[in-house]
């Protein structure tokens, strides 16, 4: 009975992750910036959603539960970074050439700049702008209030509206979330 | 809103798309996640077997065993907690495993304390820290947050936010932390007596804070919630959301503040002192003081201490001699100390039977008792004192004592241990 149990929970664990493996691997990218450490971001949610796979009752939270756990863990890992004093590589970071005839290059400039966001800030940006999330469903995927998913989205833009000139962007698209 | 409001967001949107929708690769295996599922479990279980002997090494070289216990004292061992007995299914909320206990040998202590001499915590998980400073007096462990309470000087205090040892905010309090019987939300006041909850939620170093309105002058004296504050949650079958039962300063009756709004004191409380749920949501406990003392009954004090099925507010258990306190992790118990002990500490302790009302242990002659606090449903561990000597005792429901921490010499007013708000 045991054995038929837990037949039946990693048949319904590996039909939930290739399912939505891919959109964690994207989201991931875009939290770290390079596509090994997303991999290896992806595999930690994954044993993690596994673990705790018996604890969920509610399939419908899932989706979100695993979002949770590879935002706070992508925090996590830079957080022990941080305290064992890593010293940055001279390696330039990961960069993909996209070919996109309708990019006037600014494209990749609002790509480099997300990547120089504190991780809070970039997760905020990456829900919000790129997940589609709303405020509140940000605020419950990081754990934090909905005051500060606005004041860390509002940090992001002023951040790239003092930075507009050198990224040659018109002052008059910046005006927004000031709400 | 309009279209240059909307420009940048668009054009974020747009680069984030660009940069990841064509990412792919091979995929990763199921065979690799339970790899990796089976090295994060095993590294959990390491991490707790070495902060075990760390902590044992904390232990061993300050043994000391005192006559002041008495003969039927044991012999010093860390100590030692049991699962819960309550036989109701674990909690449904699908919470971040990183959060979550990882069952471990009951021989492994499962109760954190500090220790002021050396600033070492031992989490409850068995994990060990070293924090940076001496004067925490109150300490609570929510999700991967540490909370640490510490004095001002002033009547004040301030609230550490630790996390991976490191204090990531320090909020400026009115010296109060309560936590709930489940110990997954905390709630505290500001100096001006503004009220903040805080819970796990699978949250890390900045788990959420709702802010409660109130006119100031609020200070917590028990919480009570399903893991977490926001009613927006989804928590097992139902929904999340707390209340924070505080006391008014000068005032003789409490507020109940709830986070789906309004929240409401049970009909007669005058305050509410500890909040108890079994696993499931099907039975509670409140416990509380209310005005008046039975007919006939010579009452020194103008409340009774009361315990209350919250389900229907009716009164379960009334004693009007007593102070009921916290409530045993299965509900079946509850502490208590005479309704006059001064400020500075009991000297008693009473085991109440919660459904018959009957005293089951008395704890009395081990000095004075502080931070009592359940280790499990058969024990309570005390920080006592005497004649300068603080230690910390188990005491079984059988009226078994026994040495939990041993006795260290310290100031009177400054305990050399400090137990956590809740196991």
């Amino acid at each position: 009975m045991a054995t038929d149990r837990t037949s039946a929970k990693d048949a319904e664990f590996a039909a939930w992750m290739t399912a939505r493996q891919p959109a964690l691997l994207r989201t991931a990218y875009l939290l770290t910036g390079d596509h090994h450490s997303a991999e290896d971001l992806v595999a930690t949610t994954l044993a993690k959603v596994y673990l705790s796979w018996d604890k969920v009752q509610r399939r419908e939270v899932i989706d979100g539960y695993a979002r949770r756990i590879l935002v706070n863990e992508n925090n996590s890992t830079w957080r022990r970074a941080w305290k064992k004093r890593e010293v940055s590589s001279d390696e330039l970071p990961e960069r993909v050439t996209i070919h996109d005839t309708y990019d006037d290059g600014r494209s990749r400039q609002l790509w480099d700049f997300v990547q120089t966001l504190p991780k809070k800030q970039r997760a905020v940006v990456v829900l919000r702008y790129y997940e589609e999330l709303s405020e509140a469903e940000t605020a419950d995927a990081l754990g934090i209030s909905i005051g500060t998913v606005k004041s860390q989205a509002s940090r992001a833009l002023a951040t790239l509206r003092a930075a507009a000139p050198a990224a040659g962007f018109d002052r008059q698209d910046l005006r927004e979330e000031e709400r | 809103m309009n279209a240059n409001d909307n420009n940048l967001r668009d054009e974020l949107g747009r680069s984030l798309h660009r940069q990841a929708d064509h990412i792919g690769g091979t995929p990763i295996s199921f065979e690799q996640v339970k790899h990796t599922a089976g090295r994060i479990r095993r590294r959990r279980a390491i991490t707790a077997s070495a902060a075990v002997a760390a902590a044992v090494a904390i232990i061993v070289p300050t043994a000391m065993f005192t006559a002041n216990l008495g003969p039927d004292a044991a012999p010093d061992k860390p100590p030692v907690a049991t699962q819960s007995s309550d036989p109701t299914p674990t909690d449904p909320t699908p919470t971040d495993p990183a959060t979550t206990a990882v069952p471990l040998p009951d021989e492994i202590p499962h109760v954190g304390w500090f220790k002021r001499s050396t600033m070492e915590i031992v989490m409850p998980d068995g994990s060990l820290d070293a924090l940076d400073r001496a004067d925490y007096d109150q300490f609570a462990v929510i999700g991967e947050t540490l909370l640490a309470s510490r004095p001002d000087g002033n009547g004040n205090g301030f609230l550490d936010v630790i996390v991976d040892g490191e204090v990531t905010e320090t909020l400026e309090t009115n010296g109060t932390l309560v936590v709930s019987a489940d110990g997954t939300i905390a709630a505290w006041a500001d100096r001006d007596g503004k009220v903040f909850a805080q819970y796990a939620g699978g949250s890390t170093w900045e788990a959420d804070r709702v802010g409660f309105g109130g006119d100031g002058g609020y200070y917590p004296t028990a919480v009570s919630g399903n893991g977490s504050c926001k009613e927006t949650d989804v928590v097992g079958e139902g929904v999340g959301g707390c209340t924070v039962y505080v006391g008014q300063g000068g005032e003789a009756s409490g507020l109940a503040l709830n986070s789906h709004g309004n929240g409401e004191m049970p009909p007669g409380l005058a305050s509410v002192r500890d909040v108890w749920w079994s696993a499931d949501r099907s039975r509670g406990l409140l416990s509380g003081l209310r005005e008046g003392s039975p007919e006939g009954v010579a009452n020194p004090d103008p409340w009774c201490s009361v315990l209350v099925d919250p389900a229907d507010n009716r009164e379960v258990l009334e004693d009007c001699t007593k102070r009921l306190e916290t409530i045993s992790p299965d509900g079946r118990h509850v502490l208590a100390v005479d309704i006059d002990s001064d400020s500075y500490g009991p000297l008693t302790y009473y085991v109440i039977d919660t459904t018959t009302g009957k005293v089951v242990t008395t704890v009395e002659d081990r000095g004075t008792l502080f931070n009592a606090v359940w280790e499990d449903d058969g024990h309570v561990l005390f920080l006592t004192v005497r004649d300068g000597m603080w230690s910390v005792i188990r005491v079984g429901l059988d009226g078994s004592v026994e040495t939990a921490l041993p006795a260290v010499a310290g100031d009177e007013f400054e305990p050399a241990y400090v137990l956590p708000k809740r196991r």
